[in-house]
């Protein structure tokens, strides 16, 4: 089930709230629990029953080994159970995600013949997994508690971070599952998560959606975008991926607030950043804490030297593209941001006003850092958004070719939206040789407003600062209403031919 | 402060979401609930959304069925050549299943004189189950399920560009109900358009036996039969419309030919039994299919001969009965080996090959 969907808004987040608040109200803490647990799951089975399959498994395997982990004594035995709870975690998310990439490349290194599986990857398995590994790693290092088969279910299951995360440690959720204060309405906190998941839901569905339309379409033309084509459907993905991730993060905050439950924040606007650095501090956080707690500073993190450090940042984020998706365009993705991370924490280049000023030996302003960042986090983006290496190298070259052939007019053309409609027929009657050029228009507006939102308040800053008057609620209204009415919309049923 | 926000937030959404369905259920663009509303038109144009709600609410007494080459038939002929009122049940591609999805919607709303039943060849090897929900179509529009309705009375393409749409059409624009569905005014239909749609297949493939699609093709036949059986008071019009000569070309390419014609000549066998069946058959119309002037592809052609089938239907011109249809097909056979050998030749030049073909 999607967030942005008739059936959650108007059925399954009423019927939860409900449940969850009633059950709780009568004292039923642990049946309110099961209850949640229970929606939960049906969130995730919604859209294939398989799924539910896939990660009851997990969650039963995880859970085993935790209890097994009771019985462990020595280091010895603490140290196998680590390891096999990696290789279980690993191991699923191997099979899942990567046996047909991986096979795939074998074949065509080795020219051997492994059949590939096509296995259909279920929803948010690499998120639930990283939830998961993170909780048996400390288990058997002896540094997490084992919980009740109710608790540890809620903990996983728990739908608002289910399927995009954000990713949470069991440290800063299974308090709060057990505080049975938290377990009242909080109006405060339900009416903060409304505009919160409102605000989500509307970059998801009125910008990120929307701004989808030319993105899709250029990317499926790679080979006859010209150079200004090329700029303005990457600088749109820019915004598009943003909108997209940070929407849902901020979908996820609400929904939990509405709950009582924290969830912790994802994204503090990442395109306000001056280095790549600071980007990844700023973008994805909780990636970025599983990664620093259970790969960089178990490899030696900085305390090797400095070579060391390096090495051990590339691998970070090599990891972290390979985690994105199976495809050398997301190891290329993730290759890059480490090599820029690694220049930032060489020094050389120092941003005005940080921490890095001192040592640097060339000091640059924070507007020229930002041009630096935005620019080369949207070159990457080439590959993280490519079909296959290919197409990301045929997008570079469109970039360089320095050619105008018009075509930014037909992608624009794409933006054919119903909210365009009205205005569309005024010019089609009036003036209908102007029509591209409107279409055009109305492209370079929606990245100006895109523009706008990303350089100011974000949504945590928006609902932490701004009083819950009437004014936010007439915006929170308007965008609910407006994202409503946009999940499901007419399609035009282009095949002709009979 | 946050009670109130909370209320006002509930309250003033559930106004404005209720305002939408309002508008919808109002205006009613997809016909699900009622017929125009007075000095509205039944502008129809979108078939995937509007087929099934126009056949649910609107008042008639006979149906077009067919494909795309049914959508430019103008009402008003069939109305004055039969003496009744007409609407059609279109679906892309023709395929019987489908086609007899919307007649049995038509026969459970209304009790029809005249169906009017365009058999495309390709209808009697299609899938006998219907593809609505294979295709994509809006299955909320289709059901009786009133709660998935959510999704068209709060749908921004239905209130700001559906609703929009009609009303302007009836008040201003000049649209007329009788072309519905209607797409030839947007075309050009002449041999420079044809020939460059045309992709010919540059391998000819072994012919099929005729038997090749003799499962689907029974399986068909019950699906339309059954309706037929089932509706003794209503006369079916079924007419086997005329692709071009380029089409013929292509389905001897293909190695369909034999079976095609055996198809065509099973189907008449079983269709002329009927005491309310009467059928007509357009593909053996050499003055037609091969004057590529005509179309716009290979099979779609221009309003006129949609208008030459009704009048035949009407006069009784090219109809087929248990005498003649044998001999109908053995016309096809040799004018289609005509169309191979010597008809086409004259335009291979103009033609494209497919370079993809393996």
């Amino acid at each position: 089930m999607l967030f942005n969907s008739y059936i959650f808004v108007f059925l399954f987040l009423p019927m939860t709230l409900a449940g969850w608040y009633v059950l709780n109200h009568l004292k039923a803490y642990e049946p309110a629990k099961l209850f949640l647990a229970g929606m939960s799951l049906w969130f995730y089975g919604y859209f294939n029953i398989y799924y539910l399959a896939v990660i009851v498994a997990s969650i039963l395997g995880n859970y085993c080994l935790s209890y097994m982990m009771k019985f462990s004594r020595t280091k010895f035995t603490s140290r196998m159970g680590l390891a096999a709870g990696i290789v279980l975690n690993l191991g699923f998310l191997f099979y899942f995600k990567y046996y047909d990439f991986f096979f795939e490349n074998i074949n065509g290194i080795f020219h051997t013949d492994f059949n590939l599986k096509h296995i259909l990857l279920p929803l948010g398995i690499s998120f639930f997994t990283f939830q998961q590994l993170s909780f048996i790693i400390d288990r058997c290092k002896g540094k997490a508690e084992h919980y009740s088969f109710i608790n540890y279910l809620t903990f996983v299951t728990f739908f608002p971070q289910l399927i995009a995360g954000p990713i949470v440690l069991y440290q800063e959720m299974m308090p709060q599952f057990e505080d049975t204060s938290k377990r009242r309405m909080n109006f405060d906190n339900f009416a903060k998560g409304i505009v919160l998941f409102t605000l989500g839901l509307g970059k998801k569905v009125l910008l990120a959606d929307t701004l989808a339309i030319p993105v899709n379409y250029g990317f499926e033309q790679t080979v006859f975008l010209d150079t200004p084509s090329t700029l303005l459907v990457i600088l749109a993905y820019t915004f598009e991926i943003y909108f997209d991730f940070s929407g849902y993060s901020d979908m996820a905050m609400g929904l939990g607030k509405m709950f009582n439950i924290e969830l912790p924040a994802n994204f503090n606007s990442p395109y306000k950043s001056c280095s790549v650095k600071e980007l990844w501090q700023r973008w994805h956080i909780t990636l970025s804490r599983f990664f620093i707690q259970y790969v960089y500073i178990p490899l030696g993190g900085s305390r090797k030297g400095k070579a060391r450090t390096l090495i051990n940042t590339f691998m970070v984020f090599f990891l972290s593209g390979l985690w994105h998706g199976a495809n050398w365009t997301y190891v290329a993705w993730g290759s890059m941001q480490g090599l820029l991370v690694i220049w930032d924490n060489i020094g050389i280049v120092g941003i005005k006003g940080s921490k890095e000023e001192r040592s640097a030996k060339i000091v640059i302003p924070g507007w020229l850092g930002w041009i630096f960042t935005f620019t080369f986090f949207n070159l990457s983006l080439f590959f993280f958004r490519s079909e296959n290496m290919t197409s990301a190298f045929q997008m570079f070259k469109n970039l360089l070719a320095f050619k105008n052939t018009g075509y930014l007019y037909k992608i624009a053309a794409r933006l054919d939206i119903p909210e365009f409609y009205l205005i569309k027929q005024a010019i089609n009657m009036t003036m209908p040789d102007k029509l591209a050029f409107v279409y055009l228009l109305l492209f370079v507006f929606l990245l100006a407003v895109s523009a706008f939102i990303i350089t100011g308040k974000n949504t945590l800053e928006i609902v932490s600062e701004h009083p819950l008057d009437s004014k936010l609620c007439f915006l929170v209204t308007v965008v609910f209403v407006w994202s409503v009415i946009s999940f499901s919309q007419v399609s035009t049923f282009i095949y002709f031919n009979f | 402060m946050s009670k109130k926000f909370i209320r006002n937030f509930m309250l003033s959404s559930g106004i404005l979401l209720l305002l939408c369905i309002f508008v919808v259920v109002l205006f009613d663009p997809f016909f699900q609930y009622h017929k125009p509303l007075k000095g509205l038109k039944a502008v129809l144009t979108d078939k995937e959304y509007q087929c099934v709600g126009s056949l649910k609410t609107f008042d008639y007494d006979s149906v077009i069925a067919g494909s795309s080459v049914s959508e430019n038939y103008y009402n008003d002929w069939f109305n004055q050549g039969f003496d009744c009122n007409v609407i059609k049940a279109i679906r892309s591609y023709g395929a019987t299943a489908d086609l007899c999805y919307l007649l049995d919607i038509a026969f459970s709303c209304q009790d029809l004189k005249y169906v009017f039943y365009n058999l495309d060849p390709s209808a009697l090897t299609a899938d006998p189950k219907t593809t609505y929900e294979l295709t994509g179509c809006p299955m909320y529009l289709y059901d009786d399920n009133y709660i998935n309705d959510v999704e068209y009375w709060l749908n921004k393409g239905v209130l700001m560009e559906k609703i929009p749409y009609m009303v302007a059409n009836s008040l201003i624009g000049d649209y007329d109900e009788n072309n519905s569905y209607n797409w030839a005014q947007w075309k050009e239909f002449n041999s420079d358009m044809i020939l460059g749609l045309y992709i010919r297949k540059p391998s000819i493939s072994e012919m099929k036996p005729e038997k090749y699609y003799e499962d689907v093709l029974r399986k068909n036949l019950d699906l339309l039969t059954e309706r037929i059986n089932s509706h003794p008071e209503t006369v079916f019009y079924i007419f086997i419309p005329p692709y071009s000569m380029l089409w013929w070309d292509n389905i001897y390419r293909e190695g369909d030919t034999e079976a095609y014609l055996y198809n065509l000549e099973q189907a008449m066998q079983e269709l002329v039994r009927y005491d309310n069946v009467k059928l007509f058959y357009f593909q053996n119309n050499r003055e037609i299919i091969t004057n590529l002037e005509n179309y716009m592809d290979i099979i779609h052609f221009s309003p006129d001969i949609n208008r030459y089938i009704c009048e035949s239907l009407i006069d009784g011109k090219h109809q087929v009965n248990e005498e003649n249809y044998r001999k109908n097909i053995s016309e096809m056979k040799e004018l289609s080996d005509e169309i191979v050998q010597k008809l086409v030749k004259p335009y291979e030049e103009r033609i494209k090959v497919d370079i993809y073909d393996d």
